[in-house]
């Protein structure tokens, strides 16, 4: 009787000491440890103390800076995530802001169904385009996801949209517009057992970009029988976006290989980032192995207008636009175009007209993974600048 | 358990006076309040090409170049299609710092945001031009940026501050 | 600003503990007064006039009504004055933007309104002040001289953005002495980690399952019913993991606030759910709405009409919009059926069918409290029944219930005392491991607030 009432007297006695020290310790602590800058695990900048301010005051923008400074600066914020991501998985959860936990290793994103409105637009930009410039060859290469061809890693029941119905309906449009569709999915069911696509990133391995173009290269009537690449891992220790996006498997690491040609006739070529004025004879941005986005070991990650020049027979030139998967694709068709225009719709603002008078382009190829294509916003607004109701045609009043 | 209070008339009627003033005070000011609130974000709600036939009517404005759906994707990082109309005029030259761009939101929500978007323009147009451009950086100061109701604007330039007036008085 | 979040945890809390703890006793209200005041414009920098205005214009209203005592008229005058006042502000922020649409669907004369955010709390102060005049008009309380002790009471920072809506006479004492010590505050830390796990672990949890559910237009039968249950879970423990660390704070503070849910959910009857749910609010509508009208000692229509006006009322309270309206007349219809009809069936009744019972009237009036929009209102509730389903069962439903099914199986269990009272005597015969229990539940909350400001950035890599 008398120690279960000593106990219950402790007790409290012990919360009340613990409570007002503790968060007294953190804030203290908090204080004195130096700012964070740069998260690897976020990919970003974590905030720093915000201005002091008389009208940010007033309007609540000082305060909501103050509050996310705390808690960018919270002590050992990296660990309180992983520990929020386990107790997760503890509690039976499989999925995390849009990715799935998968079988064999495998972190998946989603598919959203695209906005009708939206979706629309894009392909009417894309034939469009097409019919006005019927005198370039054009190609679509809208590669599938790992949650279309691996789908049977997915967690049990998961309720993921079908990417293949709208991949089946864009395949139709455009080819009714004269643009050849090239569609890898059964080629990538076929390989479906190798590493086509990273375990803890949203990319195509460079194996799978390899596959793809191998029957791009069908398509677009180029021949690959003097091709030899050599096949050498560059780095074992990658972990990709879908790991930082969800907080899950955070030890898992993937391996990054790069195909090299190999055999005399192999030509260089000098890679021109076109807006920040700088040259280069490789592809592969070596300095980004040092940093947490792998990846962008292929051209440095995402450039406006990236311009590729090898000294082919050919003079032929072609014209990219793309996402970041072509990032690992465009090396292998360097050795087949005098000239190749990468181009990333999401931050190139020039004309797209002029450019192509002006580099006499001839081919054109739409090279996307499916769920970034379907949530794109920025192709359609490359293609048709102007507003709508205006004739495309009619551009020569506005520059 | 109530008090008592005194219960000479004179003081009373004094004291009953006293009360209507303050209870009249509290209300008046409470009534000036809720008025400032409610009129310090209202605008009128005029189609977006009305205010660009207006705000054309200045030939300093048209002097400059009318900008795409293209160029605000890039300098506001909005889609046309997802507000309700935009007037956006800028100089051609990337050092020259002229511009006015008035955006109308759907609502107070994407206002804000749209708000967000251009006040960030301006910061990044004052870091470019920080230490080198006394020019461009006195119209940079005196730049106005704001939102009215749903109307987001940014104005740059000479007349920033007749534009900003004509603009206020259509809404 | 919000309880559960780092900034305030781990900064406004220590440093205002800190100085609340040394400060000398005469001191304490003036602190808290500023401290509240600094806590409410935090987030709300415009609106801390207007709760400012509110206590100054109700602490002087209750002066006014205490001294017109014998003048029976002029007080009435004055409390008419005073509830117009105080429920014009309430209508013009919260219920104006719902009048003029509802008088336009009916007439078709739209006028446009600019949209004015709602200030964090109102319906809570304007009820809490209210219920002071009240209790002065009734004779029940005197009004409280002191300016700083009543605005105290009218702004502190525990209750003010959420409730519980506490009544002046259950802290008058308390606002002039109370007592504080380490012990106390122990319990109300106790209060406070229980409510915050309950809200960070349990109820954001719940309400990922539940939107997650909610984002397939198409539904199955046990989809539909698996929603609503994480739906009823996570609003249990969101409200009351809230009022929790609000009565915790209190205890913190030195004052004892009443309970504000005592386990709602083993109810046996609707009436008994009321009597256990949001409780500061019910007995607020029982005491000022439904008593002066006559409460039930009038004629049965009478009182039936009242029953209606108080849950229509209730209803309202809770939101601008005409589901809530339905959500309340739902309770008071149910609540008549019970007194007029069932009470004798269910006297007969084994308790768990009559819990049962209870529950599905509840999770049913959820759905009600759930949509804005009638029409999704209505296919939800007929997806529950079979009414538009894609099926009964389907791979959706397994999906949700099987990643879902530790955490509704916890929710379910935390709802009823026992897990509560074998802590209390864990805390008996082990303190140190309740300590240590009560600590992985902070710990497990703090990194899931820290996670909510996780933002990866990855799209420009995109």
């Amino acid at each position: 009787m008398k120690k279960s009432l000593r106990n219950y007297r402790l007790f409290f006695h012990r919360m009340g000491l613990l409570f007002l020290f503790i968060p007294l310790v953190v804030l203290i602590l908090s204080i004195i440890l130096p700012d964070r800058g740069f998260s690897e695990k976020e990919n970003r900048v974590l905030s720093s103390l915000p201005h002091l301010n008389g009208s940010q005051i007033a309007s609540g923008g000082f305060e909501k800076q103050f509050e996310t400074y705390e808690n960018d600066q919270f002590p050992l914020r990296d660990l309180w995530i992983t520990l929020k991501a386990r107790t997760d998985r503890l509690m039976g959860k499989v999925e995390s802001n849009g990715v799935y936990v998968g079988k064999s290793g495998y972190l998946m994103e989603e598919f959203k169904a695209p906005d009708q409105a939206q979706y629309d637009a894009t392909v009417k930009a894309m034939t469009d385009f097409a019919q006005k410039h019927s005198d370039l060859k054009q190609y679509a290469l809208i590669a599938p996801n790992s949650i279309n061809i691996l789908s049977n890693r997915l967690p049990a029941f998961a309720p993921v949209q079908d990417q293949n119905l709208w991949i089946d309906s864009l395949s139709d449009s455009l080819t009714d517009a004269g643009v050849t569709f090239i569609d890898v999915r059964n080629t990538f069911k076929d390989h479906k057992m190798e590493d086509l696509y990273y375990h803890t990133d949203h990319h195509w391995t460079t194996q799978g970009a390899y596959y793809a173009y191998l029957q791009a290269a069908k398509a677009m009537g180029i021949d690959t029988s003097s091709d030899t690449y050599d096949k050498a891992p560059v780095t074992r220790s990658f972990q990709g976006t879908l790991s930082a996006k969800s907080g899950f498997r955070s030890g898992e690491k993937d391996e990054i290989d790069v195909f090299l040609p190999t055999g005399d006739q192999a030509l260089s070529s000098v890679v021109n980032y076109v807006d920040e004025q700088k040259k280069s004879a490789s592809f592969y941005d070596t300095e980004k192995l040092g940093t947490r986005d792998k990846y962008a070991l292929f051209f440095g990650g995402n450039h406006a207008q990236i311009k590729i020049n090898t000294p082919t027979e050919t003079d032929n030139t072609l014209l990219v636009l793309k996402d970041s998967y072509a990032n690992s694709f465009v090396p292998f068709l360097a050795q087949h175009y005098r000239k190749i225009i990468m181009i990333d719709p999401r931050y190139y603002f020039g004309n797209l007209e002029q450019l192509i008078q002006v580099e006499n382009v001839q081919e054109v190829l739409y090279l996307y993974n499916a769920n970034t294509f379907f949530s794109d916003t920025s192709l359609e607004l490359a293609l048709t600048p102007e507003s709508d109701g205006q004739d495309s045609s009619d551009t020569s009043d506005n520059e | 358990m109530a008090d008592t209070h005194g219960t000479d008339s004179g003081v009373t009627g004094m004291r009953n006076y006293l009360h209507i003033f303050i209870k009249s005070g509290l209300v008046l000011f409470l009534i000036a309040y809720l008025t400032v609130l409610y009129t310090s974000d209202s605008a009128k709600n005029i189609p977006m090409e009305q205010i660009a036939q207006t705000m054309e009517q200045d030939s300093d404005i048209i002097s400059l170049n009318k900008e795409n759906r293209s160029d605000l994707k890039h300098y506001y990082q909005t889609d046309d299609r997802n507000i309700d109309g935009y007037f956006f005029y800028k100089a051609a030259s990337p050092m020259a710092v002229e511009e006015i761009c008035i955006m109308k939101a759907n609502d107070s929500t994407q206002a804000n945001a749209l708000l967000e978007n251009a006040s960030a323009h301006l910061a990044g147009q004052k870091q470019i031009f920080e230490g080198y451009g006394t020019d461009q950086m006195a119209l940079l100061n005196n730049a106005v940026v704001g939102k009215k109701g749903n109307y987001v604007y940014y104005m740059c330039g000479a007349d920033a501050q007749n534009w900003h007036t004509a603009f206020l008085s259509m809404i | 600003m919000v309880f559960n979040s780092i900034f305030f945890i781990f900064c406004f809390l220590p440093v205002f503990m800190l100085l609340y703890y040394l400060i000398p006793g005469k001191l304490r209200n003036l602190l808290l007064f500023f401290g509240s005041l600094i806590f409410y414009a935090w987030g709300e920098p415009v609106y801390v006039i207007l709760m400012l205005f509110s206590s100054i214009f109700n602490y002087y209203m209750g002066t006014e009504l205490e001294r017109l005592y014998y003048d029976d008229r002029k007080q009435k005058i004055n409390l008419v004055f005073s509830i117009v006042v105080n429920l014009a502000i309430l209508v013009f922020f919260k219920y104006y933007g719902f009048l003029l649409n509802t008088i336009g669907g009916i007439t078709g004369i739209h006028i446009p309104h600019p949209e004015l955010s709602l200030p964090i709390g109102l319906s809570f102060y304007t009820f809490r002040n209210l219920s002071y005049l009240f209790d002065i008009y009734l004779s029940k309380i005197n009004a409280q001289r002191n300016f700083l002790t009543f605005a105290v009471y009218s702004t502190m920072f525990p209750y003010t953005s959420a409730g519980p809506i506490i009544r002046y006479a259950d802290i008058e004492e308390q606002l002039k002495q109370r007592t504080i010590n380490i012990s106390k505050f122990g319990i109300g830390a106790e209060l406070f980690v229980k409510g915050l796990a309950k809200k960070v672990l349990l109820a954001d949890n719940l309400s990922v399952l539940y939107s997650g559910i909610c984002s397939h237009p198409q539904m199955s039968v046990l989809t539909a019913w698996t929603g609503i249950l994480a739906y009823t879970m996570q609003l249990y423990f969101d409200f009351s993991g809230y009022s929790d660390m609000a009565i915790g704070l209190g205890k913190m503070l030195g004052f004892d606030f009443n309970k504000n849910f005592d386990y709602p959910y083993i109810s046996t009857s609707v009436s008994e759910f009321w009597r256990r749910w949001h409780i500061s609010l019910g007995s607020w509508f029982r005491d000022y709405i439904y008593i002066p009208l006559g409460g039930n000692r009038v004629s049965p229509l009478k009182h039936i009409r009242n029953i209606l006006v108080v849950w229509a009322l209730t209803g309202l309270w809770h939101g601008a919009s005409w589901n809530f309206v339905l959500w309340g007349v739902y309770y008071g219809l149910f609540l008549l059926l019970e007194k007029f009809v069932l009470q004798k069936y269910l006297e007969k009744i084994p308790s768990w069918i009559r819990t049962v019972y209870t529950m599905l009237v509840v999770m049913i009036g959820w759905v009600f409290f759930s949509q804005t929009d009638f029409g999704a209102l209505g296919h939800y509730l007929g997806t529950m029944f079979g009414i538009g389903a894609s099926g009964f069962i389907d791979s959706t439903a397994l999906y949700y219930l099987k990643t879902g099914f530790i955490l509704l199986l916890i929710s379910i269990l935390a709802c009823r005392p026992a897990p509560y009272q074998y802590f209390r005597n864990l805390i008996r015969r082990r303190p140190a491991a309740a300590i240590i229990i009560n600590l992985i539940l902070f710990a497990l909350s703090v990194a899931y607030m820290v996670y909510n400001s996780y933002t990866p950035f990855l799209y420009a890599k995109f």
